[in-house]
């Protein structure tokens, strides 16, 4: 399915929001042109909006839903993603012909990959490297370097090989000034009143 | 005809014309048998600019209204012309159509989803409704089409916007109670497309809180949702304590008759997954046909959450496969699965250690301290800040009106005549007991 010029800008210049609202609009205002189903539900699945990627693809036509159409592969993404089966998100949009539809599911394999490291480091306490491997969706020398570099540390060989998790701590941004004084007095006003 | 078309154009003529437009609306209403008459000139008069929407919307709309009176034929044409109504439309002479404008979206609505072209109808009664309510707080009779078409074409996010914005106020001149329980019902439907239990819970109870002298389907089929939805976000179901004392009776005895609902909330309070799916099993059927299969569903896995969720105050630390065992599980790693998705949703924070296979349950590490919640916390208070201002001014609104002053001054009255009995029977007291 063609996207149009200005979809593809938005793709290349990784606005997902605005890739979602163009699509959106374009659907309703012109609804018998064709459609970017395959990138709109990437770009839903990128925003981390499951739900609204699984209406766009049950509402598409039957040929653009056919086994191996993009929106097809790209649904394939969103339907493993939807059941958590987080290894086969990346393999789902690996047969995605070069276009747009291939650089928003390159966009997303990176989004969830973070998503889902961000998902091990808060849950797991160590973890071993052939489940973190498969969790990313790369091969367990690419994961021992990615998770080094996070501070991760590995312990033990082969397939009882044990990465550490390194908790990054959470940088809170506090700040105090003029503005909180001025909410305390509005809610003190209100009160009072 | 002739004439009245030449009365329109008298009469929407120059600006700070409201009295004309009255003047119009009581002459298009006394000549409605006319114009029922001459049905097939309608068309004609539309299409060739005779009746121009931006200039003589309120005629426009009064002639679309007797076209469809009759089942619509040509639902491209009859489409085609409400579009422009609505895109060209003047807001004033709009919102004076009012009742007239809804039925003709509402017929408007109907033509497309009954011809398979729901998504064409969102953009232009998106704007229908925008232009004839008097703020955003107002419901229409608009939104509940709008809401049905959002739905039959599977666009629930087109509706988000519309459905955030919060609701204080019908104008009763053109909403019907139908179309108000409608836009709690269809718009909990929304939400629920969408995953947001709660918001879909709220709208359900709006619909089921609707003042009626009678139990319609439309708060059965809200409740059996509301009864769903309220197992998902809170745990178990009560009746919305402001649903008026006799449609609750009504839907007592309802309910006595047809139990499945309250009988699956009953199943759901022991928390036990296989006992919620054995009931399903034997109750698909009238899931299915009440489109209700997928929340019972959703509810056998909230079930287990919960399960997971009461551990978490009783132990500290625990084993995935006690954790299997405990909500009914064989294997560990499906235990190790469910404890990871609820801390992926934040329902739980816990540190799983896969050496040792024992799960860490943890505190809440949000302290709110920080800008973010910070920024949460103020959005909150100022949206309380904004009912209570809501609230205060409907008080003295309904407070200021003739038939409030006539209610407080019979309970002055009637109070002071009881004050009046209980003094002299205190006397006729120490009367008796001095002698």
């Amino acid at each position: 399915m063609a996207a149009d010029g200005h979809i593809e800008a938005l793709v290349a210049e990784g606005k997902w929001e605005e890739v979602r609202d163009a699509c959106e609009l374009r659907e309703l205002q012109a609804p018998d042109a064709v459609q970017p189903w395959a990138v709109h539900v990437l770009a839903h699945l990128i925003l981390g909006d499951l739900p609204s990627a699984r209406l766009v693809e049950k509402r598409a036509p039957p040929e653009a839903r056919a086994e191996g159409t993009p929106l097809a592969l790209a649904w394939a993404a969103g339907r493993h993603m939807w059941r958590r089966e987080h290894a086969d998100v990346h393999r789902a949009t690996a047969a995605l012909p070069p276009g747009p539809a291939r650089d928003a599911a390159a966009a997303l394999q990176l989004a969830y990959r973070e998503h889902v490291f961000g998902l091990l480091s808060t849950a797991y306490s160590n973890i071993p490297l052939a489940q973190c491997a498969r969790y990313l969706g790369i091969s367990a020398e690419e994961c021992r370097a990615y998770v080094a570099a996070k501070g991760w540390t590995a312990s033990g060989e082969g397939e009882e090989e044990l990465l550490t998790v390194h908790k990054q701590e959470q940088r809170k941004q506090q700040t105090v000034g003029l503005e909180q004084l001025r909410q305390l007095v509005e809610y003190s006003v209100f009160l009072e009143s | 005809m002739e004439n009245l078309v030449a009365s329109v154009h008298g009469l929407s003529r120059g600006e700070d014309n409201a009295e004309e437009l009255q003047q119009l609306r009581k002459l298009l209403n006394a000549h409605r048998e006319l114009v029922q008459a001459s049905r097939a000139a309608i068309d004609e008069v539309l299409d060739a600019d005779i009746i121009r929407p931006a200039d003589h919307t309120l005629a426009y709309a009064y002639f679309l209204h007797v076209k469809a009176e009759q089942p619509v034929t040509d639902v491209d044409i009859f489409a085609r012309q409400t579009e422009i109504l609505i895109a060209e439309g003047n807001k004033e002479q709009i919102q004076l159509a009012g009742r007239t404008f809804v039925e003709v979206c509402n017929s408007y609505a109907v033509a497309l989803r009954d011809s398979g072209q729901a998504k064409r109808g969102i953009i232009p009664l998106t704007r229908a409704a925008t232009v004839l309510r008097d703020g955003k707080e107002y419901v229409t009779g608009v939104h509940s089409q709008l809401l049905m078409l959002c739905l039959e074409s599977h666009c629930h996010r087109m509706a988000v916007t519309l459905l955030s914005e919060e609701v204080y106020n019908v104008n009763s001149d053109h909403v019907t109670p139908e179309e108000f329980m409608l836009f709690g019902y269809y718009g909990g439907l929304v939400w629920l497309g969408l995953r947001r239990y709660r918001e879909a819970m709220e709208l359900f109870e709006m619909a089921i809180c609707t003042p009626a002298l009678v139990l319609s389907k439309i708060v059965v089929e809200s409740m059996h949702k509301h009864i769903l939805t309220s197992l998902l976000v809170v745990g178990k179901h009560e009746i919305p304590r402001h649903m008026r004392g006799h449609t609750r009776r009504q839907y007592l005895a309802h309910s006595r008759a047809n139990a499945l609902y309250d009988e699956f909330s009953r199943v759901y309070d022991t928390l036990d997954s296989n006992e919620l799916l054995a009931f399903i099993g034997r109750n698909e059927e009238a899931l299915r046909s009440d489109g209700n299969y997928g929340l019972a569903m959703q509810c056998v896995k909230s079930a287990g959450e919960r399960k997971i969720l009461a551990l978490t105050k009783c132990f500290v630390t625990l084993s995935l496969s006690d954790i299997a065992k405990s909500v009914g599980l064989e294997k560990s790693f499906q235990a190790e699965a469910i404890v990871l998705r609820m801390i992926e949703e934040g329902k739980i924070h816990a540190s799983i250690s896969k050496a040792d296979g024992m799960v860490t349950f943890l505190d809440d590490p949000e302290n709110y301290d920080s800008d973010h919640m910070r920024e949460l916390l103020d959005l909150h208070i100022r949206r309380s800040m904004a009912l209570s201002k809501k609230l205060q001014d409907v008080q003295e609104s309904v407070e200021s009106t003739r038939a409030f002053a006539i209610y407080a001054s019979r309970q002055q009255r009637a109070s002071e005549l009881t004050s009046g009995w209980g003094a002299e029977i205190e006397q006729m007291y120490e009367g008796i007991n001095a002698s």
